[in-house]
């Protein structure tokens, strides 16, 4: 794997390039909460972002996405089908939590038959990712084996390493383009900055503040599915859809039209299992009625049937679900007590 | 993304509307582009998705049998947005098709057996590309005795009347039973529910599979009633209804457990349900 | 906060020997400075209960989830008024329900004491000293004053202590909003924006709106069974709603308008909405907007009035006619 250095001032610069040559999207700080927006000025970017209340899977998985139009015309009905935009898009500043989320879709969406949208706007996406420079009470990313500090997904990824300089590493040979295309803002890798990464890395996982282990959960879930405690658990949840938007890997959507019978647009939008609709029948059968039977669902995806189904993990220890649950549901402690049930 | 793209339909036409009771009709309908109908293969069992452009799509069971090349059917009962607005179609309207999508009937394993088919109302409508597929000239011979027992709340709630009682009971090997959930001046048949006329009826378990569908009351007790009769869990199968919205195993609201319906269903046996969460 | 938490759990423990069936309160939180909402279903539970200045939760709304049992709710003095409307409304039977009222001295902003507390510390001990509250940590102590450290509504909060209950723990608490602080200050400031400012002001924060519903569903005053926007529309397109899954601006709009409409004069300004909003939307300045043109156009509301726009009287300002 190839490294090299890029001091602070030369990351703008470089950023400034990126926007003039891509759509650049990348962590701004809007009302003191983080978002990925589109920017055209390198410093609203947050170069050390911290967690965003949504993830940037918005940018492979839109929550709203024009599938493609129809119209009638006569006798005549055609389907115009709409394609991702030309110009690639650099995802800049993503953090290693959300980068192992991009392997979580993936598996969704480029199982075959591969999900056409997704899998253009993953082709068309450059991914930087970035280190992170703080932990925050809710993450837990250890438990899945992700390290702060590693960008295994991203094409480049940035470690801050002191002193104004950032460690690059080039992962894909998308990112050995990349550093060919601008080789002049990067500098000869030094001794010194991968210790730093090491030691930053050590310190980081200091920080985290709640050990989770998951051991012998997959088994356990598989025969706690009637247990009493997801109705109990339940009865503080709201059944409102926060903790299903702000996930990085849940995916699930809905298919809707908008416009009249001679023209308009199929759409699809994020949607949440914990809505009462999202199961329900025109019948008014609902085989998931209760509140308790949804949170459970919830919970058995994200801790069990993603991995039965794909073989990955469905949660990554981002924390979002846990810092933004207005009655604090914490799936960390969701997988303590699972383990201790009997 | 052209072919590619597996949430894109295929435009048909609406060729033919056949009125099967007050509130389901038969939706013939042929793609527009005829290698695309001479492309299109089901299996007995499969679903596919049909669109109304400007309302929406709905997943429905391919009731034609996967023998029938000329065009697809789609039986459909008026309940919602998507099959009102089928409903108010004239024969010439487009529609989109795409699919076929999840499994189907093992009629592979079925070969050299004998089946019996249970359904109750528009249940019929999943099972009966099963039925024209085994009793298609072609593949006659590799299947045993076919029984049909079928009913409706009333004769006109009896879905496909012209195979019910012409074509189907006037097959070799073919016998049908039909009942009616309550009497009926003109009606000479049975009268009573399905799972009480299995148990009249007492079909015999040897060497057959047996496929249900209908509403889920009717599955409940007519199981337990084949279950009497000796038939085994995994030789009994039924078809599991879902809300499905793409079809393809990412949307994932159709999830029982760690399964999609769309993708590893909509077929099922009974075997393979017991170990499923109770979540359809 | 010790004495008043274990008068809490003494009472619902007698409680439970008087037939109740569920005791609604609080217990910590996972992490630091956090409570939740806790369901003590026994009386051997109630040793869980819990009241400090994290007790943040209007826990009025989730009555309605058990609407045949003898139960027992937590209220401060923003939250009952929320028991009081869904009993006016007749969401709830009040003879089932023991009201009980914890005077309030404020709730903290958690965001700024986590960004005050040391690392890896425990808090052991909360005191209310009237101006500030004392966090005794495992590490030291910390002074936190209520000027800084409590929520933006608790600082122009005039009813921190509960009315209407049946039980009332603790001594009247004094005052915590700040003299002559005006609760409608940012909405004035708002609402004296040249009208393309104000709206790209709402653009912007509509714009951001995930449309995850909780502020609808923490909200007491969206108390229908099935929500509007869920229904289906009547006629042609049977099975259509009235606002599109899409986000858009519009459809957001459209949501939090109709919503807003919906809650006027029935807002009890408990200000859960925007609390549990995830991208922080001030969701109350809508309220306030609302509450302040009922009140405007029919006159402050007598207290035991069913809210402005559930009647009707000829007298009503009519500026169409």
């Amino acid at each position: 794997m190839d490294s090299k250095i890029i001091k602070k001032e030369k990351l703008l610069s470089l950023l400034e390039r990126f926007i003039a040559d891509y759509h650049v999207l990348a962590p701004v700080r809007e009302d003191g909460v983080l978002f990925y927006r589109p920017v055209d000025i390198p410093g609203d970017i947050e170069l050390n972002p911290g967690r965003s209340v949504l993830p940037p899977k918005g940018r492979l998985f839109p929550q709203t996405e024009a599938l493609y139009g129809y119209r009638v015309e006569g006798e005549k009905l055609t389907l115009n089908e709409y394609v991702e935009e030309e110009r690639q898009v650099v995802l800049f500043g993503v953090h290693p939590c959300d980068l192992r989320s991009f392997a979580v879709l993936d598996a969704v969406f480029l199982e075959e038959p591969r999900d056409a949208y997704f899998a253009a706007r993953r082709n068309n996406t450059v991914l930087v990712g970035v280190s992170c420079s703080s932990v925050l009470p809710e993450c837990f990313c250890t438990t899945y084996g992700i390290s702060p500090v590693e960008g295994n997904g991203a094409d480049i990824h940035l470690t801050d390493v002191g002193a104004g300089a950032y460690l690059v590493e080039i992962l894909t040979p998308r990112g050995k383009d990349l550093l060919q295309k601008f080789e002049s803002f990067f500098e000869d890798n030094v001794a010194g900055a991968a210790e730093a990464k090491r030691a930053k890395e050590a310190s980081l996982v200091k920080k985290i503040s709640l050990q989770v282990k998951v051991d012998g959960l997959h088994e356990k879930m598989a025969s706690i599915f009637e247990n009493p405690y997801w109705e109990k658990l339940s009865r503080r949840c709201l059944g409102c859809g926060v903790c299903t938007y702000v996930c990085p890997t849940c995916h699930c959507f809905d298919i809707m039209d908008d416009g009249t019978k001679e023209e308009g647009e199929r759409f699809r939008c994020w949607d949440s299992c914990l809505f009462r609709e999202y199961t329900l029948h025109t019948s008014g059968h609902n085989p998931r009625h209760a509140l308790a039977q949804r949170l459970r669902n919830r919970f058995f995806h994200k801790l069990s049937y993603n991995n039965q189904r794909y073989n990955t993990e469905g949660c990554v220890g981002c924390g979002r679900c846990v810092a933004l649950c207005p009655v604090n549901i914490d799936i960390r402690e969701v997988i303590g007590t699972v383990r201790g049930l009997v | 993304m052209g072919v590619s793209n597996p949430l894109l339909p295929r435009v048909a036409t609406v060729v033919d509307i056949i009125r099967e009771t007050g509130d389901v009709n038969t939706f013939r309908v042929v793609f527009d582009d005829l290698e695309e109908m001479a492309a299109w293969n089901h299996r007995p069992g499969q679903v596919a998705m049909l669109s109304v452009f400007g309302v929406g799509e709905a997943t429905f069971c391919l009731s034609s049998s996967p023998t029938c090349r000329d065009w697809l059917e789609f039986s459909v009962r008026r309940a919602g947005k998507v099959t009102t607005a089928l409903h108010e179609l004239e024969p010439g309207a487009k529609v989109g098709v795409r699919g076929p999508y999840g499994n189907s009937f093992p009629y592979e394993a079925m070969r050299g057996k004998h089946l019996l088919v249970i359904g109750g109302g528009i249940g019929l409508a999943p099972l009966r590309p099963l039925v024209n597929f085994m009793l298609a000239p072609e593949n006659r011979k590799d299947y045993g005795k076919i029984e049909i027992i079928y009913g409706g709340r009333s004769y006109n709630d009896l879905c496909y009347k012209e195979e019910l009682f012409r074509t189907w009971p006037e097959a070799p090997d073919v016998t049908v039973w039909t009942t009616i959930d309550v009497a009926e001046e003109a009606w000479q048949g049975h009268v009573g529910f399905v799972p009480a006329y299995v148990e009249e009826v007492k079909p015999t378990p040897e060497d057959k599979f047996v496929v249900i569908c209908g509403p889920p009351i009717m599955i409940k007790f007519t199981v337990k009633a084949l279950e009497n009769l000796g038939f085994a869990a995994d030789h009994i199968y039924t078809t599991l209804e879902m809300r499905m919205k793409c079809g393809i195993g990412k949307c994932g609201r159709c999830n029982v457990g760690a399964r999609f319906v769309c993708r590893d269903g909509p077929v099922f046996s009974l075997t393979e349900l017991n170990q499923l969460p109770q979540e359809y | 906060m010790k004495e008043i938490t274990e008068v809490l759990q003494r009472v619902a423990a007698r409680l439970f020997n008087e037939g109740l069936e569920m005791f609604i309160g609080y217990e910590s939180g996972s992490g630091l400075a956090k409570a939740r909402p806790f369901f003590a279903a026994a009386q051997e539970e109630t040793a869980a209960l819990v009241f400090n200045p994290f007790c943040v939760h209007n826990l009025a709304k989730y009555l309605v989830r058990f609407p045949k049992a003898k139960i027992a709710v937590v209220v401060k003095g923003c939250d009952s008024g929320a028991v009081e409307r869904l009993v006016r409304e007749r969401n709830l039977d009040r003879t089932k329900i023991t009201v009980i009222g914890v005077p309030c001295g404020g709730m903290l902003a958690r965001e700024k004491v986590m960004a005050e507390l040391p690392q890896d510390a425990e808090i052991t001990t909360v005191t209310d000293r009237r101006d500030a509250f004392v966090l005794q940590t495992s590490k030291d102590e910390r002074v936190l004053d209520k000027k800084a450290y409590l929520l933006e509504k608790c600082l122009t909060c005039s009813q921190n202590n509960p009315v209407g209950v049946d039980l009332m723990l603790g001594k009247e608490a004094p005052p915590v909003g700040e003299p002559g602080k005006d609760p409608f200050a940012r909405l004035k400031e708002i609402s004296a924006l040249a009208p393309p400012a104000r709206a790209a002001f709402w653009d912007r924060l509509m714009k951001r709106c995930l449309r995850c519903y909780a502020c609808r569903e923490v909200c007491p005053a969206c108390s229908c069974t099935e929500c509007c926007f869920e229904q289906a529309v009547p006629g042609w397109q049977k099975g259509a709603t009235w606002l599109s899954k899409a986000i858009t601006l519009s459809d957001n709009y459209h949501y939090h308008l109709i919503r807003a409409f919906h809650a006027a004069g029935r807002c009890t300004g408990c200000g859960e909405c925007e609390r549990v909003c995830p991208v922080r939307i001030p969701l109350m300045l809508l309220n306030k907007k609302l509450a302040g043109d009922v009140e405007e156009l029919f006159g402050p509301a007598p207290p035991d009035a069913p809210s402005a726009l559930y009647t009707y009287s000829a007298g009503d300002k009519d500026e169409f006619s």
